[in-house]
């Protein structure tokens, strides 16, 4: 096992973070953005070759895998930034790239590499608790493709997305579609997520879907929707221990200026120690995100998924002790609007429950590890 | 980056993993899974045929015998080893001396000490702590004065692990009482048979006797046995304390305790018990957080919150870690925690009552575990030290 960080990987990531830095400043976090200049950044992070880092060279795209992608991931969790790109780069990217047929793959990967498509995953139902083996979305045969109806919901970046991915049942079997936005039948409600960020709710009725439109059915479509899930969580890790990076950062700065009793906060032992615990917290979650990463990029599908729900709670359980601390250390500071701290927390929350939560997570650790003995 | 080792280090770690199995005492794998005490002919055995390899040694560099690994051969050893069941290197020659010695000392000092420290000749009692200093190790108050070609010690040592199988003493000393605290210390080698010292055994709560006190009574010292320059002490030390928590992650133990559990509990028919079942994945969750930890730190390119404080992490969490698994095991014994005896302590005598019930030990290792956030340096002291690299200027 070798962590190394390549010259190569060093310098995607220097130039990610100049971007970040000059498009997010520190004081601007967490406010609203119009949609017309988040457009305009989409194109520059498609012009830095962002959005196609995974995209074959073929569609425009960087061929690079997801250790490089992580670099870029946790830059952007570290300044907040409320661009689609695990809903289009990771998550739609990946599974057209690695399903879709050349025709597919012409269609909607070269857009999302040129930073004109943006796309989302539709894949939570209102009844199910990431209970996905059991989806109320249902196909029904009409002509040479199918009718599709139901309800789709907590679709991240939804409200603005050009296409979305669709994850329905035929007679049990998993089918995965793309489904453009203006689809007939099609309806979405906007709505906004605890940390300010944009979900949709998708209802389908009687939406036409054409074999075109098919990515991938039955046993090849599951294994696909794992793989993506896969790939969500260890880049949902690694926008984490961008924001803990950030959040740990400014309580260090803090207990270093605020003053009470004479003296700084940070001469304070109790509070010391506290913050070396939020720090081995943050360390211990750099190195499951970095696992996580390089899981997805070689390991087996069951191996994949040991570790990549292994880095899931071990991150969700730093990222609980981190933003507690946080608020804590900060006082009441900590608990307004105004201060930046609440926005790196809420952003904590709702990553922590994106596809999977801890004890989600924990028991699919626990039937991995269970079977493998 | 890249998830698996390469097949070089795959090779060796099933070298490794082969020599254990072929060279490892039974009965002293025995003793060491189920928790129970080592005698120092046990600790020998395993250390000859390590120093028969060239093994024994593999924080030493190659001219003194040591074996040329790389961080990560040194890393899959002290995993192998420990998961095959092998004795710990309590050794504090091998760990903590040998390094100094390379470091600071004068030829005819690594003449003399090295190569009977690797051949388990002779063994090694660390004397830093005292009554009145612990964690303020600094305060210490044993003083060496000057006579002729003498030094004259005086002072009380205490919680030297193991000084029952040493013949000597690695000990700090005051040289200069007006200096500051830590610009008055010496590092002096001390023969454990000099005349004017006694050696006390401390009988601890569970019944082990590792810990000893030293009482130094006008003990003269010759003036060859002073390390590097007098009243540089402090500097050695620090130099062997880093060294002593390198391998403090304790990653390799933590791994065959965590099988333990997981023995026991099938043992018991408890394997699917909800409760357990997820205590146990928790812990292997933090386990491999903390082994990735380790080794991205040996990693190139890595970013580190508070650089320079990554053994003191490691050693944080790893004694941590080990601690809730040892609080797992005597949750797994039950009422079996319940009967005791010293006799059920060692595989030659069986109580009987508790019979061969390995159970019956998980109480005294519970308690054992208590002294891993202790010493080495105390956790918090720890975190003092990584908090003073966070938030200094």
């Amino acid at each position: 096992m070798d962590f190394s960080i390549s010259e190569e990987q060093l310098q995607l990531r220097d130039a990610v973070k100049r971007f970040c830095d000059g498009e997010y400043p520190q004081e601007r976090r967490g406010q609203p953005v119009s949609i017309d200049r988040r457009r305009e950044r989409w194109g520059m992070m498609a012009e830095l070759g962002l959005t196609g880092l995974i995209l074959s060279e073929a569609c425009g795209g960087s061929d690079l895998g997801m250790v490089e992608q992580m670099g870029v991931l946790e830059e952007l969790g570290r300044c907040l930034s409320p661009e689609p790109y695990l809903s289009t780069a990771v998550i739609s990217a990946s599974l057209i790239q690695s399903m879709g047929n050349a025709e597919q793959r012409e269609r909607w990967l070269a857009p999302i590499a040129a930073g004109e498509l943006r796309m989302a995953l539709a894949l939570d139902e209102p009844r199910g608790r990431y209970a996905y083996a059991t989806m109320a979305c249902r196909l029904t045969p009409e002509g040479d493709g199918y009718r599709l109806d139901g309800e789709k919901c907590l679709v991240l970046d939804g409200p603005y997305a050009d296409a979305y991915v669709v994850a329905a049942r035929h007679e049990g079997s998993l089918q995965l579609l793309v489904v453009p936005a203006d689809a007939a039948g099609l309806t979405r409600t906007a709505g906004t997520t605890l940390d300010a960020r944009e979900i949709a709710t998708l209802g389908f009725a009687g939406v036409l879907v054409s074999p075109s439109q098919h990515l991938a059915e039955g046993e090849r479509a599951e294994q696909a929707l794992q793989a993506v899930l896969n790939r969500a969580s260890a880049a949902l890790c690694a926008e984490s221990v961008g924001a803990m990076t950030e959040l740990v950062e400014q309580t260090r700065e803090f207990l270093k200026v605020r003053k009470q009793f004479g003296a700084p906060l940070g001469k304070f032992q109790a509070l010391q120690h506290r913050l070396v615990d939020m720090v081995i917290a943050l360390e211990q979650s750099r190195s499951m995100a970095a696992l996580a990463a390089m899981a997805v990029d070689e390991a087996g599908d069951r191996k994949c998924l040991k570790l990549v729900s292994a880095a899931r709670v071990s991150v969700a359980r730093a990222a609980r002790l981190i933003a507690k601390e946080a608020v804590q250390m900060h006082g009441a500071m900590g608990m307004t609007d105004e201060c930046q701290v609440g926005h790196y927390v809420k952003r904590l929350m709702v990553t922590e429950r994106l596809f999977g939560d801890v004890s989600y997570h924990l028991e699919s650790f626990e039937n991995t590890t269970a079977t493998a003995a | 980056m890249r998830l698996e080792f390469t097949p070089e280090e795959e090779a060796f770690r099933q070298e490794v993993r082969a020599f254990v199995e072929a060279e490892l005492d039974p009965a002293i794998r025995a003793k060491v899974e189920r928790g129970l005490r080592l005698e120092k002919v046990d600790y020998v055995a395993w250390y000859t045929r390590l120093h028969e390899k060239g093994w024994i040694t593999p924080g030493w560099p190659e001219e003194h015998g040591g074996p040329g690994w790389t961080p990560i051969q040194k890393y899959l050893f002290d995993e192998e080893t420990l998961l095959g069941g092998a004795p710990r290197i309590i050794a504090s020659g091998i760990n903590m001396l040998g390094p100094v010695l390379i470091a600071f000392g004068t030829p005819e000092q690594k003449e003399k000490y090295l190569p009977a420290i690797r051949r388990s000749e002779s063994w090694w009692a660390q004397g830093f702590s005292e009554p009145g200093s612990g964690s303020d190790l600094a305060s210490m108050r044993t003083t060496a004065v000057r006579d002729g070609d003498h030094y004259i010690v005086n002072g009380h040592k205490i919680w030297t692990s193991y000084a029952h199988f040493c013949d000597k003493l690695f000990c700090l000393v005051k040289t200069d009482r007006e200096a500051k605290p830590q610009e008055g210390i010496s590092f002096l080698l001390i023969d454990l048979d000099t005349p004017g010292i006694e050696v006390r055994p401390i009988k601890l709560y569970e019944g082990g006797n590792d810990l000893n006190e030293v009482f130094l009574d006008n003990v003269r010292v010759p003036v060859e046995n002073l390390i590097g320059e007098e009243n540089k002490g402090w500097t050695y030390a620090k130099y062997l304390l880093g060294h002593e928590r390198t391998g403090i992650a304790g990653i390799g133990a933590s791994k065959q305790q965590l099988l333990r559990v997981k023995r026991l509990l099938a043992e018991q028919g408890m394997e699917g018990e909800p409760h357990f079942r997820r205590r146990v994945a928790e812990l292997e969750i933090e386990l491999l957080a903390l082994e990735a930890t380790g080794l991205r730190i040996l990693g190139e390119n890595q970013v580190f919150s508070a650089p320079g404080a990554e053994a003191s992490m490691l050693k944080v969490r790893g004694t941590e870690l080990r601690q809730d698994i040892f609080e797992l095991l005597y949750e797994v014994a039950g009422p079996a925690a319940i009967p005791f005896s010293e006799e059920a302590m060692r595989l030659e005598g069986e109580d009987p009552l508790i019979g061969d019930d390995e159970r019956a030990s998980l109480a005294a290792n519970f308690l054992d575990s208590r002294k891993l956030s202790i010493y080495g340096g105390t956790n918090e002291v720890q975190r003092n030290v990584t908090a003073q690299m966070l938030l200094r200027g």
